[in-house]
């Protein structure tokens, strides 16, 4: 079996995380200070909360498992307080993000793509990162 | 003062864990005894800072940074040179029982409830040095 995509592309990492809703809107109700200084990017922040918008609990969690997911495809198994805030989600539609960081990086260099299941009792991410052009 | 630093302590994990407190020991294993998971670390530290009115930065007490640096994990494995950083940036770690099998999926099975003790009581004896 040859793992590629049409264009040839083959990938370096596949990353997946089932998170509870029901967890994740408790927690992010309990912490929601120290949640948006500590794990969110910077540009998370731009994009999410501008003109002083309120995270729903729903963009929480899928933030929260693109993340892990993001962190277990680059081959890591916990990333600490610390990881959360150097892993740069962007949410393209309600159902697929991008993920990206200059710390936390594949073996190999590439680009990431992910996808969103939504559940009324959870939310999966999962995310498939590709071999960049060039890369060996 | 230990005593009552454990009690404040099983609180906090049943409250972030939603277990009974008479679960938690000293000697459990956050991840094996008591099903933590990494939503459940976060908010464990953000709740020791609200009960112990201190600020955990990153890294300190359940790290992740050291394992994401090349120097230190080889082949999936912690390197020496990993297992003295560790030993240096998170004293409250059992370095040395891990040492014998320094897999980095292993490590977190380290995270004790001892572990949180040792470093909440050194950090209010600081605290009061200060």
């Amino acid at each position: 079996m040859k793992w590629e995509d049409s264009g040839g592309r083959k990938p370096v990492g596949i990353g997946i995380d089932i998170l509870s809703r029901k967890r994740a809107d408790a927690f992010l109700e309990r912490h929601r200070n120290r949640i948006l200084e500590r794990l969110l990017t910077v540009q998370e922040k731009e994009r999410y909360l501008a003109s002083g918008r309120k995270m729903s609990p729903l963009l929480f969690t899928k933030l929260f498992a693109a993340k892990e997911a993001y962190f277990k495809a680059c081959g890591g198994d916990w990333m600490g307080i610390e990881g959360f805030g150097k892993i740069d989600i962007a949410v393209t539609r309600s159902d697929a993000f991008t993920a990206d960081s200059d710390i936390i990086q594949p073996p190999v260099p590439g680009v990431s793509a992910g996808a969103f299941i939504t559940h009324p009792q959870y939310v999966i991410a999962e995310v498939v990162i590709w071999q960049a052009e060039g890369a060996a | 003062m230990s005593n009552e630093i454990f009690e404040k302590i099983q609180e906090t994990l049943a409250g972030a864990l939603g277990i009974e407190k008479d679960e938690i020991q000293p000697e459990s294993s956050l991840v094996n005894d008591l099903g933590a998971e990494s939503i459940d670390f976060i908010d464990i530290i953000f709740r020791l800072e609200k009960t112990f009115d201190i600020k955990i930065p990153s890294g300190e007490l359940f790290p992740g940074n050291i394992l994401n640096d090349d120097r230190f994990v080889k082949d999936g494995k912690v390197t020496p040179e990993g297992l003295a950083e560790l030993k240096a940036k998170v004293p409250y770690l059992d370095v040395d029982t891990f040492s014998n099998d320094p897999q980095v999926t292993k490590l977190s099975d380290f995270f004790t409830v001892n572990m949180v003790m040792r470093y909440i009581q050194d950090r209010l004896s600081n605290q009061a040095k200060a």
